[in-house]
């Protein structure tokens, strides 16, 4: 017997089936194309959870995978699809708004939707599923069935795939937990930064209540619950007229005060048939510099009082990096790489918490005296070189910003 | 990175030679992240390179059924990666019999019972065919092998099977099941060119890559048409 005959054998006698058999569901494309169009603003395809290792199988990738991207780069990794696209709330900028014109009205069972998961699943196109939802008759009901799909997964089917799970503004604590058992992620929907931003953009939903307490729930139960990927949220930028810094000023709370994981930002589109359909688009870079500020608070550690240096007069980001703006207007003297500290370091556009560790780990054998060493761990040397002072030459160029 | 990591993604990158790898194994994890000695950054970009294609293979490949216990999908890599690209596979779907591979060469990976099982074999036809015989599928996977010749020799690594691919696994996508249907309407339905910022389709995911997991659904996107701009 060869050897592919031995593994083929034991495949054959193999009972366990992770994936089971197709049942042949027959399944409506116009309302897959449908319920995925309605989640086309929705973000966090990220599919990376830390997880522990269950009997050596390939999980939840740790750092996540990125299976396609659509023609305008974006990722796609997950199954990210809307349970059902009614819902009695009208959002203005939402495509599923109750206001909205020529709608079709589509919803998944729990059994279709697992069965689609499976599918794609097993062809290698998806790392998991991202469940979110209109409202439909009623909240309750609607995160029953979202979370019914998700245990047939878990359960019947033993999916060990990412699962991102939206909470429906409005849910009970009860639902809440159970969909914080079976996903790897759960999110409620910001959207907006302040109250006053909310009655603006959508007037039936209530922030206090319908948002934020469950952001607290969610963080209150997941002292207890594992919850890999932790709590996410994303708010729609431009929409309202809200300025960066208000946004900002939420997302501090909502790190500090929520323990959340991650907040995403979509830029404001007009859509046809919404209520704010006139309204002007918001450009994709003010998505874009939020994103880069986010990354100075959270993974760069800088104090809000630094970051405050990037926002304007008025309370908005300009379209260029952040961190050099900060940069310009905190540093008094070129940094020299051979003394400076971690946090000296990381502050100095180009150099990231990477490259500044490399930096750290080099200087024990010897000093860096050119930028070609730089470039060589990472650095980012055109944007470095004029707040660093290498082999002698220093600061001359600070002078060129008139400092 | 890990000495043990870095060795073995190294020996699996196709320009590796007996040198490079008696440096490597000298250096330690500090050294291979933070020097700058030409060699070591060479290492370094190729470890870095086999560990890219790797997960591009991992995420790209699209896999089709056999009969309810193998799945197959098409690679071709640069780098010395189908084992670590069928035993991820097979990891994630215990119990099914993971066969990878082009024209040339194919790896077949099963994890069962807690065990890691695989072998390498030449095209992906041949093997496939050889599964089929095995496995007794030929009433289920007639379409797929029917009239099919298995070459004589068997478990040649480098051994040329045919200039053509075989029908069933052509340039267009697996098997042309349902679910390949549902992802193409899925994967259009997510598509918003007025969000494009930052790099584009081409920068995301290369031609090398499309073709080499005969990607048919992305095939299309990214090459902007004259009406997009109208």
């Amino acid at each position: 017997m060869t050897a592919l005959e031995k593994i083929a054998r034991l495949a054959a006698e193999s009972s366990f089936d992770s994936v089971g058999p197709a049942p042949g569901l027959a399944i409506d494309t116009a309302k897959v194309d449908a319920l995925g169009r309605g989640t086309k603003y929705d973000l966090c395809t990220s599919s990376a959870a830390k997880r522990g290792r269950e009997d050596g199988l390939a999980l939840a990738l740790r750092g996540g995978l990125c299976h396609s991207f659509t023609g305008s780069g974006r990722c796609v990794s997950l199954f990210k699809t809307l349970y059902t696209n009614a819902c009695p709330h009208d959002c203005g900028y939402c495509p599923n708004a109750s206001t909205s014109s020529k709608k079709r009205i589509f919803s998944y069972s729990p059994k279709e939707l697992a069965r689609i998961t499976l599918d794609l699943y097993q062809e290698n196109r998806i790392e998991g599923l991202f469940l979110s939802s209109g409202i439909g008759r009623d909240e309750n009901e609607t995160m029953e069935e979202m979370i019914e799909a998700v245990r047939l997964l878990r359960t019947a089917h033993h999916f060990r795939g990412y699962v991102h799970l939206k909470i429906l503004p409005g849910s009970s604590k009860e639902h809440v937990r159970q969909a914080m058992e079976l996903a790897d992620r759960v999110s409620v929907n910001l959207e907006a930064p302040s109250e006053a931003r909310m009655a603006e953009l959508c007037p039936s939903k209530g922030y206090e209540n319908d948002i934020l307490a469950r952001q607290r729930y969610i963080r209150d139960l997941s002292r207890d619950l594992a919850l890999p990927a932790g709590q996410t949220t994303q708010m729609v930028v431009g929409a309202a007229g809200e300025t960066d810094r208000e946004i900002f000023d939420r997302i501090l709370l909502e790190y500090d005060v929520l323990n959340l994981k991650r907040v995403y930002f979509s830029a404001f589109t007009p859509l046809a048939g919404t209520a704010f359909e006139d309204r002007k688009k918001a450009p994709a870079w003010r998505e874009h510099r939020l994103y880069q500020v986010d990354w100075l608070y959270r993974v760069y550690k800088l104090a809000e009082a630094e970051i405050a240096a990037a926002f304007d007069d008025d309370g908005f980001l300009r379209n260029s990096d952040p961190k050099t703006a900060i940069a310009r207007a905190s540093f008094d003297e070129p940094v020299d790489p051979n003394g400076a500290s971690f946090a000296e370091l990381i502050r100095v556009p180009g150099i990231g918490p990477k490259s500044a560790r490399r930096i750290l780990l080099r200087r024990k054998n010897g000093r860096i005296e050119r930028m070609r060493d730089l470039a060589a761990l990472g650095v980012a040397a055109r944007r470095a070189e004029p707040f660093l002072k290498v082999g002698g030459k220093a600061g001359t160029t600070l002078d060129r910003w008139g400092l | 990175m890990k000495n043990g990591d870095l060795l073995r993604l190294l020996a699996a990158h196709r320009d590796s030679n007996d040198r490079l790898m008696a440096r490597a194994r000298t250096l330690s994890p500090e050294e291979v992240e933070a020097s700058t000695d030409p060699e070591v950054l060479r290492i370094r970009r190729m470890a870095l390179a086999v560990r890219g294609e790797v997960c591009r293979m991992r995420g790209f490949v699209r896999l089709a059924p056999l009969g309810d216990r193998v799945l197959w999908g098409r690679i071709s890599p640069h780098h010395e990666i189908g084992f670590e690209v069928a035993d991820f596979l097979a990891r994630r779907f215990p119990g099914k019999l993971i066969v990878l591979g082009d024209g040339r060469r194919s790896w077949t990976s099963l994890y069962s019972d807690g065990a890691l099982l695989h072998q390498e074999g030449c095209g992906l036809a041949a093997t496939l065919a050889e599964i089929s015989r095995i496995m007794d599928l030929s009433a289920e996977g007639g379409e797929e092998e029917e009239g099919r010749e298995v070459p004589e020799e068997k478990g040649g690594g480098d051994q040329y099977e045919k200039e053509v691919d075989p029908p069933h696994i052509g340039a267009e996508e697996g098997a042309g099941t349902a679910a390949a249907d549902l992802w193409t309407v899925y994967y259009q339905s997510q598509d918003e060119p007025r969000k494009a910022g930052g790099r584009r389709y081409g920068g995301r995911i290369s031609q090398r890559a499309l073709r080499s997991a005969g990607l048919d659904a992305e095939k299309g996107s990214g090459s902007a048409k004259l009406q997009d701009f109208i």
